[in-house]
């Protein structure tokens, strides 16, 4: 039989059990949409996450001061870290810039809450922070009388007046907070506007967003906690950077020896996460929420295809004599077979084409309702598609292959006689 | 000059769980081209098993069958299959249309399994036109009446030009009226050259027939030749 002629008989036989043939569609369209939803979620998160890492800087090293992982759980350092120490790791062979970061305080806009945040001129560097306008902290701020400030892109397009431009003054009320320093009075402090930073990725795991950040000098930081002299003074961690992204383990090495050749402990001390830790962080991460993934798409794929099979069973057992005419009219059981697999998979593409739709408006629906959502981009929704899709029906088939061979196998004289 | 089928000392065994029935004992028969043959005889007796056996749909516990002077027994699925297709036609007690399919498409699907006919809509056509069914080639069968659809199978059986055309009853779900108009058709089409054998309960329809068999338990019973 001609492969055109047996695509278009086997379509025309859709026609036939309308009901049944819309419940397997419906069972593959639930597939897809689950698949979808679920495993399209899972690689948009990863997506996101991976992509934040990247743009977090290109080849950056973080170093705490106290313990943490790039999970969460922070515990406080038994020794915290101190400002000339982490200058000094500048001198270190595989490092190219580094700046310490000091938390002064933090700003409340409304439900919204944003970090005063010191930090040298080689932030910048390290922290690939690009500016929008303006320029970044440098020394020859220190002496100014108001608070020099360079403010994270939300600060400057959300919370403030949009109209805000470099050389602003701002007057805001400061609730001062240091891990190391305590708690202090909240204050009216005033703040000149030296810069506006463009938007970039939140790094995930190291709790705050760089867009919701005043950044200014480590003078100005410290003198909020009357700290004076800067050499002594704690840091809550630093941002370092390599030259390439090759050198990250050998100068995470460096930093580690270097810490606690000056007295600081691994254990109890700092922590040092360079952007390879965190994108390995991530795959560990996803390669368990991946496994289990897969054992639901495998039960979801399973119960799909099984639809088809209990449908094709049905088919073939009803349509015993009309197998058995096909045959009388020179039908091959090659012939037959082909027949009933085309037959499943039309119905796995109908359950295929419309879930993928269906899906496609079910995420952009669910975006509205679920934050998580926001990551299944479409090139995400595509990715996904091209894994699940070529699952749904190759499993549909496998599964369709049985009543098929079963179809092919009847006796056409038995058939014939089937009431 | 020997026959287009031959069936020599054929028997037929179906197993029936532990029980085994002698459908066909020893069964002879010569069909020469041109025949009009009628297959009597009670239920039971292997009119079926018989015409399935012309038919090249079942093969025989022994004895052997031929085909246009080939011994069947030797050829595959597939060549039955070819063989069927393409020289063979069948029409049903139960008509046997497809039921997603129109008239026309039904007809049309013959040729789907051989690659005699070039133009199979086209073919299709005609044969419905000469079965008077112009007007009803785009209906569904369950849009046809049982006369109709008759028709319609016999459209399709004719759709490959074949040597042979066989018919389990083709009268059995059919008004009187109806079955002399079928076996006008079988007529004509006998006179233009087929080959007709006809398995049947209507007396009217075997006494048409040149020849007819008796068949009784499996055997034939009498032979009768009116000289058509």
């Amino acid at each position: 039989m001609k492969l055109r002629k047996a695509i278009s008989y086997s379509s025309r036989n859709l026609s036939r059990n309308k009901l049944r043939n819309s419940m397997v569609i419906m069972g593959i369209i639930l597939s897809v949409i689950l698949g979808g939803v679920v495993i399209g979620v899972v690689n948009g998160i990863k997506e996101y996450y991976t992509s934040s890492i990247y743009e977090a800087g290109f080849n950056v090293i973080f170093v705490i001061s106290g313990k943490t992982g790039v999970g969460g759980g922070f515990y406080p350092a038994a020794k915290p870290l101190i400002v000339s120490d982490v200058r000094e790791l500048k001198n270190l062979p595989d490092i190219k810039a580094v700046s310490p970061l000091f938390i002064a305080g933090v700003f409340r806009f409304g439900d919204n809450v944003t970090y005063l945040i010191g930090a040298d001129e080689d932030l910048s560097l390290s922290a690939s922070l690009t500016l929008y306008k303006g320029r970044f902290v440098n020394s020859n701020d220190s002496s100014s009388q108001a608070i020099p400030v360079v403010l994270g892109y939300n600060i400057w397009q959300y919370f403030l007046n949009q109209s805000i431009n470099i050389n602003s003054d701002l007057n805001l009320l400061l609730e001062p907070y240091s891990l190391t320093y305590g708690k202090g009075n909240p204050k009216s402090v005033e703040l000149h506007v030296i810069g506006l930073l463009d938007k970039r990725a939140q790094v995930p795991g190291l709790g705050i967003d760089p867009n919701n950040v005043f950044f200014t000098d480590l003078v100005h930081a410290y003198k909020i906690f009357n700290v004076t002299d800067l050499s002594k003074a704690y840091v809550d961690g630093a941002v370092a950077s390599t030259p390439s992204f090759q050198d990250l383990d050998n100068a995470s090495n460096e930093i580690v020896s270097f810490l606690e050749s000056k007295g600081y402990s691994e254990k109890t001390d700092f922590t040092v996460i360079s952007q390879k830790d965190a994108l390995r962080y991530i795959d560990r991460v996803f390669v368990q929420i991946n496994n289990f993934i897969n054992v639901i798409w495998a039960v979801v794929l399973t119960i799909g295809s099984l639809s088809v099979l209990i449908v094709m069973v049905i088919t073939v057992r009803e349509r015993y004599k009309e197998i058995g005419t096909l045959r009388s009219l020179g039908a091959r059981r090659s012939d037959i077979m082909i027949l009933f697999l085309l037959e499943a998979s039309w119905l796995s593409i109908l359950g295929i084409v419309l879930g993928s739709v269906i899906g496609i408006i079910v995420i952009e629906a669910l975006k509205q309702y679920f934050e998580f959502i926001k990551f299944v981009t479409f090139p995400v929704i595509l990715q996904t598609y091209a894994i699940i899709l070529p699952e749904i029906f190759l499993f549909s088939l496998l599964f369709a292959l049985y009543p098929a061979y079963r179809a092919a196998r009847i006796d056409p004289v038995q058939a014939l006689k089937y009431e | 000059m020997p026959g287009i089928i031959e069936l020599k000392e054929v028997h037929k065994i179906y197993k029936l769980g532990s029980v085994s029935v002698n459908a066909l004992n020893g069964i002879n028969l010569v069909i020469n081209k041109g025949e009009f043959i009628s297959i009597v005889g009670p239920s039971g007796s292997g009119k079926t098993t018989m015409l399935n056996l012309i038919g090249l749909l079942d093969r025989p516990t022994a004895g052997k069958v031929f085909f246009e002077s080939r011994d069947v027994s030797s050829l595959s699925d597939n060549e039955l299959s070819r063989l069927r297709a393409e020289k063979i036609g069948f029409v049903f007690q139960t008509f046997n249309l497809i039921p997603s399919l129109t008239a026309k498409e039904n007809v049309e699907l013959a040729a789907a399994f051989s690659n005699k006919v070039k133009d199979p809509e086209r073919k299709a056509e005609e044969l419905l036109e000469l079965m008077d069914l112009k007007s009803r080639m785009n209906h569904k069968p369950n849009q046809l009446s049982g006369g109709e659809q008759q028709r319609v199978a016999i459209a399709r059986a004719l759709m490959n030009d074949p040597l042979v055309l066989l018919a389990d009853e083709p009268t059995g779900n059919l008004d009187s009226k109806t079955s002399m108009e079928l076996l006008e058709i079988f007529k004509k089409l006998n006179s233009e050259g087929l080959t007709l054998v006809v398995v049947t309960h209507n007396l009217s329809i075997a006494n048409e027939a040149g020849r007819i068999i008796y068949l009784k338990d499996g055997r034939v019973e009498n032979e009768v030749k009116k000289g058509y």
